[in-house]
């Protein structure tokens, strides 16, 4: 948990320290595995170097070989191998662990502020973006864990290597100097100068979705118009600006290979050079030539670990600063305060003076809204679109608190209210159904509700019929967001869940938009039975829905300007009048001859 | 092993088809080839310099020799260099080449799948489309730029080693070859298991993403009914879920890891042992048998470079395959092939016995429809939801052909329609009222680029809709978000109708392009239509009661047929499902 008491802009190696210290076990163990690796690839330089000189050199020389000499290779060499076979399993199973133990751990934290955090957050906060909170950006924190335990051994590899070339010869060693620091700066070069081009890359990328994306979901409408050869054009575009950056990061990572293959050969031809001098001067012998080049093949390539350590540095700022602010405000809430309880049966609804601001926005949504709903009453809100309907049926649901005012569900405070969700159930005409059978998505795992209420439920809503008809009736999976279900399809379960809490307060938000008319009425009339006893809030434009409430607030630009009964607002407020009446209102116009055919999906 | 055969075969086919597709690819690559080659041989490079400066400089029979080493090591640094500028050429040479053929690829690919009707691109579908022209060709992209330069260097590395082996020693080298080869079978074996194991990884975090997006998406609903902790239940499996599997795929990757650095251990012991007898029967040189020992390490990291590289081969085919299958998706609203233009003015309608079924042996959708509408007049559908209203729309602006019978504008079938003038004087509007990301005034443009703010503004004026425009926050220049995600769905129907305003076609095919813009707005909009219909021919899929009763004839649909047709007051005064459906309207709206 240590990492949790970091300033979100806390340095890369702090961040790095807290996620060594938070799971400081398998850490130490593949740091313990790494420093192995590093020290016995050096020692299989060394061993090869020994052979060469102990049994090699006597063998060709003598034209003598015999079973012991044989052994001793086998041993020796065999020996180092198989160890550093053991250590390497250990640091990469090490590491694994590590890494993936971090970014699990870090993933449920921010899973749990989310599920913590208010609606009012939700709805300031991007989804899109918050998914890729949870996954790419946890995961961009920790990615150093992939190379850190590698590189910890490399440093030791190379420290070990050093000291093991200065060992035999200084003049060789001084090569090694001069080599190495200079392989890690291109890898750091290249790492850097490669991160913008992969960026550069991706975006390009993304750009080329994004096209398709969009043109492809307007297709319709590319077709309708004969636009495709224009969009064909667009698109082109967007796939040779990917193509160039391509070529730009493959001519990158083209100078970087040749390069990093050429310096240690390089270097290896130095100490070929140089080690003959220093045979000839009778400092050192053949073996020990043999040594020094062959540790230079073998470091070469593990000191790429220093470039993506320098790399992935700047990146665990990067994540850390998005990820941890959620993290911060999370922990910052107020504790609950939901200590009243809520009396049994309907529940009275009072509004007083409520207003409602959006985060950053100038204007107001709602002002100063007074209401009244007895307990067991009905009320409908009618509005033009953009009135502020859906706002204020979030706020009489306690879903989002006012930013002025207060609301009291069965007296009491909403923000103070214990168990306000059993008791208010919200519907909305955007439904949401998660990925599950219908009989889960109606019980949302409350307890107290049983087989035999999911299919009263269902029957209310209308839905037993397209439920009992999937295979596997109410346990069919429904698909992601409900994707098997048409929209009206989706309204009915959503509302089936409402009634299923047996709740005593319901606030339905044109939750039956996308059903078709005749079927809705008697859904209405049904949900209206089975909530005989509790009180309800519809938000509705069809004049069916409006008739059933007992009383009709009218709002207009976030404010009440006319409240009553239906025939009275008909008879009293000209603007309700003309929003209920347009369709009657129309020249020539035959109320008698209506029609409509609502599509349902 | 046919299956295997046949896989080898269908492989060579996506290759030749999609490279055939890509021309670009294989241009200039022979000089590419000849540069690797070049590139390739620098690995020798340090084996064959060890192996004579040793044998005949350090250790050289009259005593050591430096001019020898020098001149060696020199000869050798230059040629690493020439090496190394091979390899650039090469890399860059393969990105460009490769880039250009992809480009190419993505280009016809996205044409085609415009091409292709409506019914294919259904919405289930369209997904899938879009990742033809992106993942599915970045795979083979990737493939390229990490798999292809390192399977030429793999394969290029064994064969120079190989060689160079072969001339020091054949009996070594067949030695060495022994080692590597149950290696080769180690990794494929290993690799299958890794890419199962990461297979398993890709569904669980396909898994927990759609949790993680559940639980964002769905806030409102997890607060209204409370059910915070049992989310959370699911989270924290799904992340756990994820993270099991994670970790399952390292162990199994360091299987593949570790075999490779053990096999090459053991031939490198093998080797110091076999080499030291031959040396001691005078076989070979302690030079050449240290050459050896560099030699054997070329051979592990090429052996597990090409196993993984073939891994990435299969998955790149797979994408050129996915490709491939759209560009090879016949048209089945195939451009004619002698196209005829529309005569100037209002157009005539005809629609002779058509049947249509949205796929070969589906039910059909539309039976015998056959009605003639007369130049300039106007007709109203009305049926009830599946009655195949929005069909008839599509068939008369052709986004799909009949199954059976003609479709007929102006008498010309419409088949023969030269596409460009049919969307130029036919215009289509669903009832979607999708919009592309960008202004008010960017959307309206799409129809018709060179208008102005001012002409943009007009055709809000033309739809009744000055007063909505007024009241976006910068007129015309309003940005509509994603998909037009800022705006509601009826305002999206606005612009969408402002869209179709300004095409000012001749004939005019309206799918409920109003259905979801308010009761006040919605009239409006109709008295403006008015004066736009005027004169032109106009089919429109109708959802309020003016529009039936105002139009020259009504139409109504009920299961693929056209069941009645009149005038509004002789079908409302007649019974049948003309009454039945305007009650329905009737007793929602108007009660």
């Amino acid at each position: 948990m240590s990492s949790a008491h970091l300033a979100p802009d806390a340095s890369p190696a702090r961040v790095t320290l807290a996620g060594c210290r938070e799971q400081w076990r398998w850490f130490a163990l593949a740091v313990v595995g790494s420093t192995g690796y590093g020290v016995l690839t050096v020692l299989t330089a060394t061993v090869i170097g020994h052979l060469v000189s102990d049994v090699l050199t006597p063998a060709v020389t003598q034209r003598h070989f015999t079973g012991a000499m044989a052994w001793q290779v086998g041993w020796q060499l065999g020996g180092v191998v198989a160890l550093n076979v053991v250590a390497v399993i250990v640091r990469r199973i090490a590491a694994g662990l590590t890494y993936n133990n971090l970014i699990a751990a870090t993933r449920r934290r921010v899973t749990r502020a989310y599920q913590t955090l208010p609606m009012s957050w939700h709805q300031a906060h991007p989804a899109g973006r918050l998914l890729s909170h949870a996954n790419s950006d946890v995961e961009q924190i920790w990615n150093i864990f992939q190379p850190l335990p590698m590189a910890l051994g490399v440093a030791i590899m190379l420290l070990f290597g050093f000291v093991s070339i200065f060992l035999v010869d200084v003049w060789l060693g001084v090569v090694a100097l001069v080599v190495f620091p200079l392989l890690v700066v291109i890898n750091y070069w290249f790492q850097v100068v490669m991160r913008r081009r992969v960026e550069a890359s991706q975006v390009a990328r993304a750009d080329v979705s994004t096209v398709a994306d969009e043109s492809f979901d307007g297709a319709l409408v590319v077709k309708a118009l004969g636009r495709a050869d224009a969009e064909t054009a667009r698109f082109a575009q967007a796939a040779h600006t990917l193509r160039d950056a391509n070529v730009r990061l493959g001519r990158t990572a083209g100078i970087f290979d040749p390069l990093t293959n050429a310096l240690p050969t390089l270097g290896s031809l130095l100490v070929v050079v140089v080690g003959a001098e220093r045979v000839a001067s009778g400092a050192i012998v053949a073996g020990d030539v043999v040594q020094v080049a062959y540790l230079f093949s073998l470091l070469a390539w593990p000191v790429r670990a220093f470039g993506w350590i320098l790399f992935s540095l700047p990146q665990v700022a990067i994540g850390w600063q998005r990820v941890k602010p959620i993290l911060d405000e999370a922990a910052a809430l107020p504790p609950a305060t939901h200590s009243q309880l809520l009396p049994n049966g309907p529940l009275a609804l009072q509004a007083r003076g409520v207003g409602f601001t959006y985060a950053g926005a100038e204007n107001a949504t709602l002002h100063d809204v007074d209401l009244d709903v007895p307990a067991g009453g009905s009320l409908a809100v009618v509005g033009a679109t953009g009135s502020g309907k859906s706002t204020l049926a979030q706020i009489l649901a306690g879903l989002v608190p006012p930013t002025a005012g207060q609301v009291r569900i069965g007296g009491v405070q909403a923000e103070n209210a214990a168990g306000l969700e059993q008791r208010v159930a919200l519907a909305t005409q955007e439904t949401f159904v998660f990925d599950e059978s219908t009989r889960d998505n109606v019980t949302l795992g409350r307890r107290g509700i049983g087989a035999g209420d999911v299919d009263a439920a269902l029957a209310v809503a209308h839905a037993d019929g397209f439920v009992a008809a999937l295979p596997a009736g109410v346990d069919e999976g429904l698909g992601e967001r409900g994707a098997r279900l048409s929209g009206g399809q989706r309204q009915r379960v959503a509302l089936a869940r409402v009634v299923a809490g047996a709740p005593g307060l319901v606030v339905l938000d044109d939750a039956t938009s996308a059903i078709d008319p005749a079927v809705e009425g008697e859904i209405l009339q049904a949900l209206a039975g089975a909530t005989a006893g509790c009180s309800t809030v519809i938000v509705a434009h069809r004049r069916s829905s409006i008739l059933m409430a007992d009383e009709v607030v009218f709002l207009d630009a976030g404010r009440v300007v006319a409240r009553g009964r239906h025939d009275e607002l008909m008879a009293t407020s000209p603007a309700y009048a003309a929003l209920l009446s347009a369709y009657e209102l129309e020249p020539e116009g035959d109320p008698e001859a209506a029609m409509t055919t609502k599509d349902e999906a | 092993m046919s299956a295997g055969a046949s896989r080898a075969t269908s492989d060579r086919r996506t290759l030749r088809r999609g490279l055939a597709l890509a021309p670009e690819m294989t241009k200039g690559f022979g000089r590419t080839l000849l540069l690797a080659l070049v590139a390739t041989s620098s690995q020798v490079i340090i084996p064959l310099t060890i192996q004579r400066a040793i044998d005949h400089g350090i250790l050289a029979p009259g005593g050591i020799d430096l001019t020898v080493v020098r001149w060696t090591c020199a000869l050798a640094a230059l040629g690493v260099v020439v090496a190394g500028v091979c390899s650039y050429l090469m890399n860059v040479r393969l990105f460009r080449a490769s880039e250009a053929g992809l480009a190419t690829l993505r280009r016809k690919a996205f044409a085609h799948v415009h091409a292709l009707s409506t019914s294919t691109l259904n919405t289930s579908r369209r997904g899938s489309m879009i990742s033809r022209v992106t993942s599915d060709v970045d795979q083979i992209s990737m493939f390229v730029q990490r798999g292809g330069m390192m399977l030429i260097v793999s394969v290029g590395q064994l064969l120079v080693a190989s060689a160079l082996m072969l001339w020091y020693s054949w009996q070594l080298a067949l030695f060495v070859w022994v080692c590597f080869l149950p290696l080769f079978f180690l990794l494929r074996f290993f690799q299958r298991l890794v890419g199962r194991a990461y297979g398993v990884v890709r569904e669980r975090v396909a898994d927990m993403l759609s949790a993680i997006s559940e639980s964002v998406a769905g806030a409102a609903t997890i607060r209204v009914f409370g059910i915070q902790e049992r989310t959370q239940t699911r989270l924290d499996e799904a992340v756990e879920a994820q993270r099991r599997a994670a970790v399952g795929a390292q162990v199994r990757a360091v299987g593949a890891f570790v075999s490779g650095q053990g096999v090459s251990g053991v031939a490198l012991v093998l080797v110091l042992i076999a080499g030291a007898w031959m040396g001691s029967t005078g076989r070979m040189t302690i030079g050449e048998i240290t050459a050896f020992i560099f030699l054997t390490n070329l051979f592990t990291q090429p052996v597990q470079t090409a196993t993984e590289v073939l891994n990435d081969l299969q998955n790149a085919l797979a994408g050129w395959r996915r490709v491939i299958e759209v560009l090879d998706t016949p048209l089945d609203v195939a451009p004619p092939e002698h196209p005829v233009s529309l005569g100037p003015g209002a157009q005539s309608i005809a629609l002779e016995g058509v049947d249509f079924a949205y796929a070969p042996g589906d039910e059909l959708v539309l039976r015998g429809v056959e009605a003639v509408i007369p130049a300039g007049r106007r007709v109203a559908v009305v049926g009830e939801t599946g009655s195949g209203k929005s069909t008839l729309a599509k068939l008369l602006t052709r986004l799909v052909d009949p199954t059976r019978g003609v479709v007929r504008i102006g008498g010309a079938d419409l088949r023969d329609v030269d596409d460009a003038c049919l969307r130029e004087r036919v215009a289509y509007l669903p009832q979607e009222g999708f919009l592309f990301s960008g202004t008010i005034a960017d959307n309206v443009r799409f129809a018709r680029a060179e208008l102005t703010d001012a002409e943009v503004e007009g055709a809000f004026a033309g739809i009744g809709c000055s007063d909505w425009l007024a009241r976006q926050p910068e007129g015309v220049r309003t940005d509509v978000g994603a998909r037009g995600g800022r705006l509601s769905a009826g305002e999206r129907q606005l612009v969408a109708l402002a869209r179709t305003y300004v095409t000012d076609p001749d004939v005019l095919i309206l799918d409920e392009a109003t259905s979801s813009v308010d009761p006040s707005t919605d009239v409006a909009i109709g008295r403006a239509l008015e004066e736009l219909m005027n004169g032109r021919t106009s089919v429109v899929i109708a959802h309020r009661l003016a529009t039936a009763e105002q139009a020259d004839e009504v139409w109504v649909m009920d299961a693929g047929r056209l069941v009645q047709r009149g005038s509004h007051s002789e079908l409302a005064g007649a019974e049948g499902p003309y009454r039945r459906l305007h009650e329905g309207w009737v007793a929602s709206h108007t009660r």
